[in-house]
């Protein structure tokens, strides 16, 4: 039997199964009836995904048909979804609607509402958004439903209008897909638990992040819930695994939420958007404004009334390149939380990617080892502290203006606090930048407004120990004079406010020549920076009216990077001590920050850690006495044991750096 | 005699390291004097050989005993042997020590040698291996009661530690003197060369 008679025969078999209301054909329940057993044998081609009669579908999947050829895109055509037990249409894709911006009319756009059935939200708090409903790479073509408008638990089928796409498929030309032709699928019942896992190809909870964004959201509102939603207090904790995800995201109104990547670089979080496609920093609402601003604004991420956000060991991109005809601003992530009391953020072992604003920030934000990347004004924003600890901010080549190294900072932050501190962090550029031209920042202005009463905003920027390629202006800053740029505010800095530095230098270490800096700018005080600046426990010092926060790099097992030298014991007759010795040398090519941590893990039974200084679980341990190891490096410390019994003593040495 | 035991032991290094067996690499020989002038009554002339767990096999060699020694001994685990036929100790369990009654007052002076279990993965985090684990020589006198430091001393005559594949260190007390031998010191030497020789053949 050939192929196509087969196939034939299995859509045959698939119209009989659907009009007698036989089942699902779900791969779990194959003995329904023999004619759905028939159809999934026969009925599932590779061309589509899911297949044919697939079940345990995720509610975000994507769509995709393979083409014996790379298709073509038609002028229109609709693509649907319907629900199978009442043929319910629930999405549609319309490909002839086009953006009104010219330079983004090629292909066709979809407005999604993101959020979308997350029940807190109530229908009443969305991201709307233009996206791309549909991309084509090679032979196959992707088609992104709506988000949140499949359910769990559910038989859905598509259509395809056959001028959606040109293209042959088995050798014939694409005729379309009606309900005849059998593309259903059952999706898979919701998860449990505040951990769950998403996965662009593998076993997980969820193919994209919103997917797992909309869950967490559901069980996990701080508000919207009647009474509560069950998690909104505790941790959650998002899992992705190595992948591309290309999406538009929305966090509202959810707290102790972390997105935790499998690796720093395999796992690429990334949309192309825009002032051009959506303008405006964004929000959510109701309904979609009148286009372009539809609202939702040109992050790839937004999020709004959230605390204890931690993004960590992933990349975060805005792949927006500069075009003409199209705003360029293109956040990799706006944060628009800004309660004195609340809106923490966390950004570690990240990559934000972007161009011009990569980061916008409100609220409080801690970003520790993490690389930023951008042009123009690429941190900026309202933080009442914004820290970049141990950062590498990276300007990139500004595509439509190359002979411009554009300005890494614009701060419109409150009167009072730190704004924007760079905390031993390094300043690199690409190659194409020229030296000599890139400016610590640039102020927003107005020169009426001098940053001298709460309520006005401020240039609130410290780079503080920070190490500055040669790309940096040897004014530094960009104040009138400077392009058509403003003088900042205030005018005069101090140790408090404006534009401020601290023992920067080259990237080699060596101390900067300061005698050009700009005028308005200052020199932190020693004693400025021993009270502000030489922790993130005092740049953060004033959240909470004044509780403070010290958020914690988390812990990381570095003994793969250690040799270690365990000595052998001797004994005080006078104590009856076992004492010896333990050497850590770093062999490694990077420096290890502390605060460093020697646990002995699994110590012999009857054997007591005299000197420990803290414990881990069952374990002992010794907060080592250096800050840091650079590489080459050695600390040593003493291990003084109890041991009545005089047993053999064992353990296994780890070494961590950060706090639990 | 001395000689010949310590060609023998030099020619077996050699053979485990020809062989591709994991070797014992013997340290020098090291003289020690204990200077027990001003001390009186009796004592223990101590010998205190641990190391983790996980520390690699190691034995030490006494040897040459000289001076005022009573008839009793004391030892615990693995310690084996006698003053006149030498003592070793090996370090596989918590506790290894021998104890050699002694009047003091006078010189006490003996020879100490370390085999030790060469490891090329330990202290290599690239192996899995970051860790290396040594053992130490604890030497002391001490009360008859094996318990307390002898009277007039606060603390070991002698410490030496050693690791796989290095030559061994030690601190001295103002009552002791430690001389490695010249001969052994070389060979010692010799001995590290050609392990290094043979790890670059095996690569």
């Amino acid at each position: 039997m050939g192929h196509r008679k087969a196939s034939a025969l299995a859509h045959l078999l698939t119209v009989a199964a659907l009009v007698c209301g036989c089942g699902s054909a779900s791969t779990d329940t194959p003995s329904t009836s023999p004619i759905t057993a028939a159809v999934v044998q026969t009925a599932a081609p590779a061309g589509y995904s899911p297949g044919k009669g697939d079940s345990g579908v995720h509610t975000d999947t994507r769509l995709q048909l393979t083409f014996d050829a790379p298709p073509s895109l038609g002028a229109g055509g609709l693509i649907r979804i319907y629900r199978q037990s009442d043929d319910a249409l629930v999405d549609t894709i319309d490909l002839s609607i086009r953006h009104p911006v010219p330079a983004l009319s090629r292909s066709p756009v979809s407005i999604d509402a993101i959020g979308k059935n997350v029940v807190p939200l109530n229908g009443t708090r969305m991201r709307h958004v233009f996206y791309f409903p549909v991309r084509i790479s090679g032979n196959t073509a992707t088609i992104v439903p709506h988000t949140g408008v499949l359910l769990n638990d559910t038989v859905y089928y598509v259509t395809v209008d056959s001028a959606a796409f040109s293209g042959t498929v088995n050798g014939g030309a694409f005729a379309g897909i009606d309900k005849s032709s059998g593309w259903y699928f059952t999706t898979r019942s919701a998860p449990t638990g505040t951990s769950v896992s998403v996965d662009d190809d593998g076993a997980a909870d969820f193919r994209t992040v919103q997917g797992a964004l909309n869950y967490m959201m559901n069980i996990g509102s701080h508000s919207g819930c009647r009474p509560t939603c069950p998690s909104a207090g505790d941790a959650k904790t998002i899992h992705i695994r190595n992948g591309v995800y290309d999406e538009l995201l929305l966090i509202r109104n959810v707290n102790k939420l972390t997105l935790l990547g499998e690796s720093r670089d395999g796992v690429v979080v990334r949309y192309d958007n825009s002032d051009g496609l959506n303008p405006g920093s964004g929000g959510t609402n109701a309904a979609p404004n009148a286009a372009p601003s539809l609202g939702g604004g040109r992050s790839v991420l937004l999020i709004e009334g959230s605390d204890e956000i931690v993004m960590e060991n992933f990349t975060l991109q805005n792949a927006h390149l500069k075009t003409a005809g199209v705003g360029s601003q293109a956040e990799a992530f706006y944060f628009n939380s800004s309660s004195p009391t609340g809106s923490r953020l966390t950004g570690k072992y990240m990559n934000f990617y972007g161009t011009q604003d990569t980061i916008q920030t409100k609220g409080w934000a801690w970003f520790y080892k993490s690389t930023i990347t951008g042009d123009v004004d690429f941190i900026w924003g309202g933080a009442f502290a914004g820290l970049f600890e141990e950062c590498e901010i990276r300007t990139m080549v500004d595509t439509m203006n190359a002979s411009s190294g554009g300005y890494i900072v614009h701060a419109r932050t409150a009167h009072g606090y730190p704004g924007f501190v760079f905390l031993n962090s390094r300043l690199t550029a690409d190659a194409g930048i020229p030296a000599g031209a890139t400016a610590l920042a640039r102020s927003p202005g107005p020169n009426t407004n001098l940053c001298s009463a709460a309520g006005q905003t401020c240039d609130n920027v410290a780079y503080i120990n920070t190490r500055m390629g040669p790309h940096i202006k040897p004014a530094g800053w960009c104040a009138a004079g400077c392009g058509s740029n403003p003088n900042p505010n205030p005018p005069v800095a101090n140790d408090d406010t404006g534009w401020r530095e601290y023992a920067s230098t080259d990237l080699a270490g060596t101390p900067l020549d300061i005698s050009r800096r700009d005028s308005h700018s200052v020199q932190v005080s020693p004693g400025g920076y021993a009270t502000r600046f030489s922790s993130r426990a005092q740049v953060f010092s004033q959240w909470n009216n004044g509780a403070g926060w010290a958020p914690s790099a988390g812990i990381q097992d570095v003994t793969a990077s250690v040799k270690i030298m365990q000595s052998g014991l001797t004994l005080n007759r006078s104590t009856g001590l076992m004492s010896g010795t333990v050497t850590f040398t770093n062999v490694s090519t990077a420096i290890i920050s502390g605060p460093l941590l020697f646990r002995l893990d699994g110590l012999s039974t009857g054997v007591t850690l005299d000197n420990r200084t803290g414990t881990q679980g069952a374990a002992p341990t010794i907060t080592l006495p250096k800050p840091a190891l650079a590489p080459g490096e050695s600390v040593t410390v003493t291990t003084s044991f109890q041991n009545p019994g005089r047993v053999l003593i064992n353990y296994t040495p780890t070494l961590f750096n950060g706090t639990f | 005699m001395h000689a010949f035991k310590s060609l023998m032991l030099h020619a077996i290094v050699a053979l485990a390291l020809l062989s591709g067996a994991g070797p014992l690499l013997a340290s020098p020989v090291y003289h020690i004097s204990i200077d027990a002038r001003g001390l009186s009554g009796q004592g223990y002339l101590d010998f205190l050989f641990t190391g983790l767990g996980s520390a690699a096999a190691a034995d030490v060699r006494l040897t040459n005993f000289s001076g005022d020694f009573d008839r009793s001994t004391y030892t615990a685990s693995n310690a084996q042997g006698s003053l006149d036929a030498g003592v070793t100790i090996h370090n596989d369990t918590g506790w290894n020590e021998f104890g050699q009654l002694a009047n003091l007052g006078g010189l006490l002076t003996f020879d100490v040698q370390f085999d030790v279990a060469d490891d090329p993965a330990a202290g290599d985090p690239a192996a899995g291996a970051p860790a290396a684990a040594g053992s130490s020589l604890s030497i002391a006198l001490l009360d008859p009661d094996l318990v307390h430091y002898a009277a007039g001393t606060g603390g070991d005559m002698v410490t030496f530690q050693v690791y796989p594949g290095q030559p061994p260190s030690f601190t001295a007390s103002d009552r002791a003197a430690v001389v490695p031998e010249p001969a052994t010191l070389a060979q010692m030497a010799a001995g590290l060369v050609l392990l290094g020789a043979v790890r670059r053949r095996r690569r």
